[in-house]
């Protein structure tokens, strides 16, 4: 428990995969800063709408799964999608 | 939502083919997020209910505020499945009885409102809950006789109750 190995990284590139229609155009940027690390995810255009979800539904679930892993962390994540 | 699927795959056998696909999809996300734990699935008769065994403490984690955690996994393991091609069913999360404790807690509070619309013959607006809250509270409320519908959109949307009309 002292030292959780967990890539944000790597929890982002699955959730988004499990998602999509087209899980090899699926990229992951992690950007590390001293409290806060930014994930960018790509996607397929076709596939935005399965990320983002109805009313963002979707992008906020991962956000909410990628918070209670960065918590275990000690450090804040954000999940920015871009188009 | 009111077409009806013309196979006559018997629904007990798909919600037996989401299994694996469930164990899974809950098993990787939950070892990405360095817990360990496991995964009991039950075939019910809407779809499936899985509990997570783990620790106390990674079950705090897996719940998350106000169970937020909680709901968002069970809404990305309901989007997984349609992204399978699943027909839509119905997929419940529960760690160590939490689903269990608010469903009471929710109960009891659906009787206070009851009590309060019976008494003061007006309707009642309820705080916003996520869909599978405003079941409960609608379920309670209907086996108490008393009318309820849901109103407003999004994370606004909640639960109105209504008096009893009195019956013709």
């Amino acid at each position: 428990m002292s030292a959780p190995k967990i890539s944000l990284k790597d929890l982002v590139t699955f959730l988004a995969r499990a998602l999509v229609d087209h899980p090899d155009q699926v990229e992951v940027t992690e950007i590390s800063g001293a409290q806060t690390v930014v994930l960018e995810l790509r996607v397929a255009k076709s596939d935005l709408g399965k990320v983002i979800g109805k009313q963002g539904r979707t992008v906020k679930a991962m956000r909410a799964i990628l918070s209670a892993a960065s918590a275990k962390l000690r450090k804040r994540a954000e999940l920015e999608i871009l188009e | 939502m009111s077409e009806q699927n013309t196979s006559s795959a018997d629904p007990e056998d798909r919600f037996a083919r989401a299994v694996p696909v469930v164990r899974s999809f809950l098993e990787s996300v939950l070892g990405l997020l360095g817990v360990e734990v496991e995964v009991d699935i039950d075939i019910e008769t809407d779809g499936l209910h899985c509990d997570l065994n783990t620790s106390p403490q990674n079950g705090g984690l897996l719940i998350g505020r106000h169970g937020a955690t909680l709901d968002a996994l069970q809404y990305l393991t309901l989007r997984v499945l349609q992204a399978e091609g699943f027909e839509r069913m119905r997929i419940t999360l529960d760690v160590g009885g939490y689903r269990t404790r608010r469903e009471k807690t929710l109960r009891e509070l659906a009787r206070g409102i009851a009590s309060k619309v019976r008494n003061s013959g007006r309707p009642y607006h309820c705080d916003p809950m996520s869909a599978m809250e405003r079941r409960v509270i609608h379920l309670a409320l209907g086996e108490m006789g008393l009318k309820t519908e849901s109103e407003g959109e999004g994370r606004h949307r909640h639960v109105v109750v209504f008096p009893k009309r009195a019956e013709a």
